[in-house]
């Protein structure tokens, strides 16, 4: 019984973190607050990272919330801050025919392709949700998932996480010079 | 059946961590904000408050029932926090005409909830037993540990970047672009130096870590020697412990950080244009973080709960060990926050040019060459 | 079909969610009572922002130095960086507990990834982008502005010193 409600419990979490999520990523897209905006896309990456937290992904919950929601949105907030055109915070979407019609289309083929894509995977998907909940609950303690990642991040993938610091100097460079050429 | 029955009471002591870090910061906060309104007094050879109080002139009982207690103040003052919560919650509030209403009003829980969320990961005692079943004196021991503090301590740069954007007052924008600014360059000496304590404990979860500080090697005795002061990460991480205090003091944003708020130059800063309860969660954000840092700082590098002698006690009765266990780290959180007052009253501020080139240009590197060194010794 | 959250993990969440609950809630009480509470007469004068006792001049939503910007972008480049090296910090000693050169190797690995890093904390340090107090010029519709000078926040731009 208390299994049950537990479940029911974490299912009606489930849709609470999932309602958040799709509820702030629609308020992104109509906000015509642009400082709004970026603050309901904060809101979304949490709500992401609560998704990860239901699939076992403790460790990149974590990093989503480091990186996406301590970091970039604060990037994109001190960017809406500093330029010119959202002095008071709002701007005036411009609704032409052709962002209407380019934005359903796009959205319609990302729609397709999920459901596409979910349909293919649903049988493999639900086996593998059992055995990885089988799993989880006999080494929860014993393996966290940034240990596996550690072992995987300096063994199989040792080539791209090298190559990952190189591209981030070169992204780092990058940057700062683009933003030095602005400035003087 | 009978299964079932155990794991309905595994649910309900479940419950018994979250009640006792959550009425333990609600008792703890308005004592704290006496306590540093007198050590700030003491510092500066002043009285401090000692009007407010249960008995003598002044005294609540005066006032309400005429009852004068022979006209001498008993720990007068005591009750300054009552009166100050009181006169917060019944102070008008105003929102400036040209603010943003809504994130002006959202802000303050960004500045409240985060330090209440840190406590989540931290081990406030040892284990208790009820008639066979373990009580794990912690919220919640999660699998990301330490980077748990990590990420919410991120979402707190929010109270104050949204606070003071929100307000539509200069003096408000610049502390809270500041102390974002400030917030996320020293996030990342804490990354790196956390990186380290990692490496060192070789573990993120902060119940391991204290595990690893109740023994110790011993190098007179030859052998591993239990509960000693010696198994302190301290000890063994000396700098980072020093950068970790920096940092917490800087995310904290109190003196010397405290930037964002310069009441001589910002009058307030982020928090200029709030008032009436919106301004108390500000208020009370602060202390609970204050509490929130010396309850990580003692737990990453003072032995968090463990105390000489834990293993004898626990010997002959567990539960009463893991009640020493609680006041012991108690105590040492309020080493930390005594000694955060202490600093804040003794130490003029920055300015906001130092700040930054002390985080940057100093802290970041000793953090990076204490990472090499930490990995050198563990080869 | 798997049941979400049946396991130990997520009931771990779900105490998170308690603590988390029961501060909103006080906090909400708070503000509920001091609703009922406190009195509620504004005046165009008291919903006026703070400027030392004068009527605030302009908007308060001023721009500012685009250094906080720079100090943003660093900040995030460095934090993947950190959030790459946690997992592998996490097991290092594990991996360098056999000794001998996969010890080495670990350790190589590791160091060049932080060198990477300290190269690129060299380089901005270096050119000076670190650097707090320098003397700054900043394309704005006046044209190129030094900002050194005062914001001149609704004041005719005529100090502003101009750059070619």
């Amino acid at each position: 019984m208390v299994r049950a409600m537990h479940s029911m419990l974490a299912t009606l979490l489930f849709w609470i973190v999932v309602l958040m999520t799709v509820t702030a990523a629609t308020f992104v897209v109509v906000a015509r607050n642009i400082l709004h905006a970026a603050f309901a896309l904060a809101v979304a990456f949490l709500g992401v990272a609560g998704i990860y937290i239901f699939l076992h992904a403790d460790f990149l919950a974590a990093v989503q919330l480091i990186v996406y929601v301590g970091g970039i949105i604060v990037l994109v907030m001190f960017a809406i801050m500093f330029s010119a055109h959202t002095q008071e915070g709002t701007v005036e979407p411009r609704r032409t025919w052709l962002a209407l019609g380019g934005g359903a289309l796009v959205a319609g083929v990302v729609l397709a392709a999920t459901i596409m894509l979910i349909n293919r995977l649903q049988v493999p998907l639900a086996e593998a949700n059992a055995h990885a909940d089988a799993a989880y609950r006999t080494t929860a303690s014993a393996a966290p998932g940034e240990i596996a990642l550690g072992h995987v991040l300096l063994g199989e993938y040792l080539l791209p996480f090298e190559v990952a610091s190189i591209l981030i100097l070169a992204a780092l460079v990058g940057a700062v010079a683009i933003v030095r050429k602005e400035t003087r | 059946m009978l299964s079932l029955g155990l794991d309905a009471s595994a649910v309900g002591w479940k419950l018994l961590p979250v009640l006792l870090v959550f009425g333990a910061v609600l008792a703890v906060v308005p004592l704290l904000v006496y306590l540093e309104r007198k050590v700030c007094a003491w510092i500066q050879n002043r009285v401090g408050p000692n009007r407010v109080g249960l008995l003598g002139p002044d005294g609540l009982a005066q006032g309400v029932l005429g009852f004068s207690g022979g006209g001498k103040r008993i720990l007068g003052g005591l009750l300054q926090p009552l009166a100050d919560a009181i006169k917060l919650i019944s102070k008008e509030d105003f929102i400036p005409a040209q603010a943003d209403k809504f994130l002006f009003s959202l802000a303050p829980f960004f500045a409240l909830l985060p330090p209440f969320l840190t406590f989540v990961v931290v081990p406030v005692g040892a284990d208790l037993t009820f008639g066979g079943t373990t009580v794990p004196l912690i919220v919640a021991d999660l699998g990301v540990g330490m980077l748990w503090v990590l990420s919410v301590s991120s979402l707190a740069a929010y109270g104050v970047q949204l606070g003071g954007w929100a307000s539509n007052s200069k003096f408000s924008l610049l502390g809270g672009v500041r102390a974002t600014a400030q917030m996320i360059s020293y996030e990342i000496t804490m990354g790196l130096v956390l990186l380290s304590v990692f490496m060192h404990y070789d573990s993120l979860s902060l119940r391991e870590i204290v595990q690893a500080q109740a023994t110790y090697f011993d190098p007179l005795l030859g052998r591993l020697a239990a509960n000693g002061l010696g198994s302190w990460g301290v000890w063994h991480q000396p700098l980072a412990a020093l950068l970790f205090v920096i940092c917490a003091f800087a995310e904290n944003n109190r003196l010397p950080f405290d930037m964002p708020e310069c009441e001589a130059e910002l009058v307030g800063g982020y928090h200029t244009e709030y008032s009436s309860m919106k301004f108390g969660m500000f208020f009370q954000g602060e202390y609970i973080a204050m509490l929130a840092m010396g309850a990580v700082i003692s737990t990453l590098f003072f032995g968090g709960w463990h105390y000489p002698g834990y293993a004898s006690v626990a010997a002959a009765s567990p539960n009463l060990a893991a009640l020493i266990s609680l006041a012991v780290l108690g105590a040492k959180v309020m080493i930390f926050v005594l000694f955060q007052m202490w600093v804040r009253w003794t130490l003029p501020r920055f300015r906001y040019d130092q700040v930054m080139e002390l985080g940057w240009k100093v802290l970041i590197p000793l953090a990076l060459v204490n990472l090499v060194v930490t990995a050198l010794v563990n080869l | 079909m798997p049941v979400l959250g049946v396991d130990t993990e997520l009931m771990q969440y779900s105490t998170v969610f308690l603590l988390l609950g029961s501060a909103v809630a006080l906090t909400f009480a708070l503000l509920t009572l001091s609703r009922l509470l406190r009195p509620y007469h504004p005046t165009p004068e008291k919903e006026m922002t703070y400027e030392c006792g004068e009527d605030p001049v302009g908007s308060g939503w001023l721009r500012f130095n685009i250094r906080f910007y720079v100090v943003a972008l660093v900040f995030v480049l460095f934090d993947v960086e950190l959030a790459l090296v946690f997992p592998i910090a996490t097991i290092f000693k594990s991996l360098t507990a056999g000794g001998g050169t996969a010890a080495l190797v670990a350790f190589a690995e590791l160091f060049f990834f932080i060198g990477v890093l300290f190269l690129g904390l060299v380089y901005i340090w270096k050119k000076g982008d670190l650097g707090w107090v320098r003397s700054f010029r900043v394309p704005t519709e006046q044209g190129i502005r030094s900002w050194e000078q005062p914001k001149q926040v609704g004041l005719a731009p005529s100090s502003a010193k101009r750059i070619s």
